[in-house]
């Protein structure tokens, strides 16, 4: 029945005002949609049955990937096991003296009477989907609630930060990028622990330091880590680099261009970050 | 004539409608890599064309804004958007009318692009009433890649349409 009424032709009068009606309900939604999310608990209720038509279109991807990892030569397998022994053995060593300046680090915080920083675990995940709409810079994880996924859980990879969880669903979560316009994250200079808010630009890698002084201490290739201030990021993970910085004399501001440092494009695996509360 | 009316106004005829555009909506699921993401076609778009204007199987608006806020749904985009696009590709196919199908095979590549473009405009005025500093070029690579598979579509669609009545 429903079917039937939906592809009925009607006669033609009122046709225009129809057509306006819908155009503006349509925009209307569009713009509470963006402006206040008044349509995500719909989304969240027809997301269980869009999982397996977006798994399947994803599945000769998968396949073929994974097709081109078995048939790749054995002597490249043994070349990528040598190179990831060479970098584990270094990584290793690094660790070492991290762990003993996280002691010390620790130690410190306990004389200056700080409360010491949360522990933090990580749940690998896996890239679904990513959206298709250049306006939002998103992202499908495999990870939803029935694995411990909450809302705000911070998403990285081995490069650095990746986003935010926006929506968690079931089985399926979705991560909005630092690249989206939308969005924003609390900085500091790693050189000259000068702070900022980076906001995405909707282009992909591509990030703008906002409202920063001309005077500023900020140079070419400064790597900019999250501040972990506005409280949803820990502090210390790589956002990008500052790739061009325009000083306009007579002008405020300072146009800082920023390069995301984590790239979503490299690998499908993800982490998402687990910080206990204690 | 009447039997000719059942065939067109039949359930499978129906089905095969609403069959083209989760189809559409599939297409539209595919990964592209990053450079390729602005040049996404507009497939279910596409679909609407065809079956406003070179088919006797017909969508109606209400029909068309469904099938827009299912592929919103599909693709997970803010609600209305695609919704937005087929309400006005509807309405303007509404105020043509098979005179499309009567211009020269430019003129109708034209009317097309020209359309295209006019479905995506209430939605970039909108996008820069709420502080999208984007340009324009996302529309306009994807109007142009649309337009590009317009020809693939078409065919398609009417090999699927001709088997559907010879059977």
């Amino acid at each position: 029945m429903f079917i039937k009424r939906l592809f009925h032709q009607k006669p033609r009068s009122g046709l225009g005002l129809r057509a306006s009606f819908l155009l503006a309900l349509s925009l209307f939604c569009v713009f509470m949609d963006y402006r206040y999310h008044s349509f995500d608990t719909l989304r969240m209720s027809v997301a269980p049955l869009v999982y397996p038509l977006q798994r399947l279109v994803d599945a000769p991807f998968h396949w073929i990937e994974k097709i081109r990892n078995r048939q790749q030569g054995f002597h490249d397998l043994l070349q990528a096991h040598q190179s990831l022994q060479d970098t584990h053995r270094l990584q290793n060593a690094r660790l070492q003296t991290l762990e003993a300046l996280e002691a010390e680090n620790a130690h410190l915080r306990a004389l200056l009477k700080v409360k010491p920083q949360a522990a933090q675990t990580f749940l690998m995940a896996e890239i679904v989907q990513v959206h298709n709409d250049p306006f939002m810079q998103r992202i499908l994880l495999n990870r939803g609630e029935q694995d411990g996924v909450v809302l705000g859980q911070p998403l990285i990879n081995a490069e650095g930060i990746l986003g935010e969880i926006i929506e968690v669903f079931p089985k399926t979560s979705r991560a909005i990028l630092l690249s989206d316009v939308s969005y924003g994250i609390s900085v500091e200079n790693l050189r000259s622990g000068v702070r900022g808010i980076v906001r995405g630009r909707g282009l992909n890698q591509a990030l703008r330091l906002q409202h920063v002084p001309n005077t500023i201490d900020l140079e070419v290739g400064d790597l900019l880590v999250s501040s972990g201030l506005e409280g949803r990021y820990p502090s210390g993970y790589p956002v990008g680099h500052v790739t061009e910085m325009k000083q306009t004399a007579g002008e405020s501001f300072a146009e800082v261009k920023v390069q995301v440092s984590a790239s979503h494009q490299k690998s499908r695996q993800v982490l998402l970050i687990q910080s206990s509360k204690d | 004539m009447i039997s000719v009316l059942s065939v067109y106004d039949s359930w499978s005829s129906r089905l095969m409608v609403l069959l083209s555009f989760v189809l559409a909506g599939i297409l539209g699921l595919l990964p592209l890599s990053e450079h390729w993401d602005y040049c996404r076609p507009q497939w279910a778009a596409l679909v609407l064309i065809y079956w406003s204007f070179y088919s006797k199987r017909s969508i109606d608006l209400w029909g068309a804004w469904c099938m827009g806020l299912l592929m919103d749904c599909l693709h997970g985009a803010l609600l209305g958007q695609y919704a937005t696009l087929m309400v006005v590709l509807r309405y303007s196919a509404s105020l043509l009318g098979t005179r499309l199908k009567l211009y020269a095979q430019g003129g109708q590549y034209v009317v097309i692009f020209v359309l295209l473009a006019l479905s995506q405009s209430p939605l970039y005025l909108l996008y820069r009433y709420l502080g999208h500093s984007q340009s324009l070029q996302w529309y306009s690579a994807s109007v142009v890649s649309s337009l590009l598979l317009w020809p693939i579509v078409y065919k398609m669609l009417r090999i699927f349409e001709q088997k559907r009545v010879a059977l």
